[in-house]
């Protein structure tokens, strides 16, 4: 009886949270997604084979909330909204995974891809080419990851240069890092 | 700290301080009547531009005949609606409308397989019929605006948007082709009137893991 009054409180704070959100308060925002996230750390973790996909799955999460916060009803309870996004962006995640595990298996099985895609010959043995793996990003992509990551630009300048918000530019940021642990496996 | 949780920390600081005030997205109804209303009067430009049937004051008597249109614009009108709904969410707790499109469709395909089995008498000989580019006219303006209006949204069900969208646009399509084409042959109807859509539809859904990617 308590668990279930606390799991009706809890989800009234975050919808009242939600809407001040929406009203563009920054710290009712930030205390919403710092709540959010072991309850999406807790929704998400039952049947992953691999626990580290947990924090990348929970930023997807984050991320998505952020994206959609205009489709949030204030009228309506939170959580079915915010279940909805933990489930798509769980199944995209596990989708997208196990796909890119089927190509490199066989490329590790097919000579022909495996010479093409390692570029420089002593690392022949191990599957692993970050310079391919970049290249492989759509050009916008590379060119923020390469600017923060790799010439030490800050998310403002890369922001200012790219001519997008500074919140963007990191997002995009994390998702490349993401999608590289991905290809390099 | 762990990297990770680090991690974490930084993206909702990041996100928090780029919020902005957002407008919460209005009612699904607002959305959908606008393209409604193009749609109809795109497909009713349409069918002016072609031609009616020679025998259409006739059919509008016809119980049958009003019965199928009726039928396919339920469906249509419905799944339209369930598409500007899908692009919430959790679709604001209204998840049983997918029901009505679906039923919708369901009748349809048993009144089409009822006319078959009552009607058929020859197979049509294969060709690419006047009525194939006549599906691709009605189709081609519905499709691009539906698929541009629902892309603008945050589905968490791509799948079952594509099919909302192929009943929405393949039921306008399929209205525009009775109107205009005088055939009541069942095979032609089904031939070159339904399956077009059918592929179009095959089309919309190929294409819908990328046009609602967020």
């Amino acid at each position: 009886m308590a668990n279930s009054k606390n799991y009706v409180s809890q989800g009234n704070d975050w919808q009242a949270l939600a809407v001040l959100a929406q009203a563009g308060d920054k710290r009712a925002y930030s205390q919403l997604l710092n709540e959010l996230v072991p309850f999406i750390k807790g929704r998400i973790t039952s049947g992953l084979a691999n626990p580290d996909w947990v924090d990348d799955i929970t930023q997807d999460i984050l991320i998505s909330v952020h994206k959609s916060l205009a489709t949030y009803s204030p009228d309506r309870p939170f959580k079915p909204w915010l279940g909805s996004i933990i489930q798509f962006r769980r199944t995209d995640f596990l989708r997208k995974h196990y796909k890119t595990k089927q190509v490199k298996e066989s490329s590790k099985e097919n000579m022909e891809i495996f010479s093409q895609n390692v570029t420089v010959s002593i690392h022949s043995g191990e599957l692993k080419d970050i310079e391919v793996a970049i290249a492989s990003l759509p050009e916008k992509q590379q060119k923020i990851f390469k600017m923060m990551k790799i010439e030490g630009y800050s998310a403002k300048e890369v922001a200012d240069e790219m001519d997008m918000s500074v919140s963007a530019v990191k997002v995009s940021a994390h998702r490349t890092t993401n999608k590289l642990k991905e290809i390099l496996g | 700290m762990d990297v990770r949780v680090e991690n974490t920390t930084n993206l909702i600081d990041s996100l928090a301080s780029d919020l902005q005030q957002v407008q919460v997205v209005g009612h699904p109804l607002k959305q959908v009547l606008p393209w409604f209303v193009l749609a109809v009067l795109y497909v009713t430009f349409a069918v002016a531009v072609l031609g009616a049937r020679a025998d259409i004051a006739e059919r509008m008597f016809q119980s049958v005949y009003l019965f199928e249109i009726g039928l396919v614009l339920a469906m249509s009108v419905s799944a339209a609606f369930c598409s500007i709904w899908l692009c919430i969410p959790d679709m604001r707790g209204q998840r049983w409308m997918l029901a009505l499109p679906v039923s919708f469709f369901g009748a349809l395909l048993v009144w089409l397989g009822l006319r078959f089995g009552l009607d058929f008498s020859h197979m049509p000989h294969l060709e690419w019929h006047q009525c194939i580019n006549e599906a691709l006219v009605f189709g081609v303006i519905p499709v691009i605006s539906l698929s541009y209006l629902t892309s603008r949204g945050k589905t968490t069900q791509p799948n079952v948007l594509s099919f909302m969208n192929a009943l929405a646009i393949g039921g306008l399509g399929y209205i525009g082709l009775r109107i205009t084409c005088p055939s009541e042959d069942i095979a032609h109807i089904l031939l070159f009137h339904f399956l077009p859509y059918v592929f179009i539809g095959l089309g919309v859904w190929a294409s819908g893991r990328k046009i609602y990617r967020w």
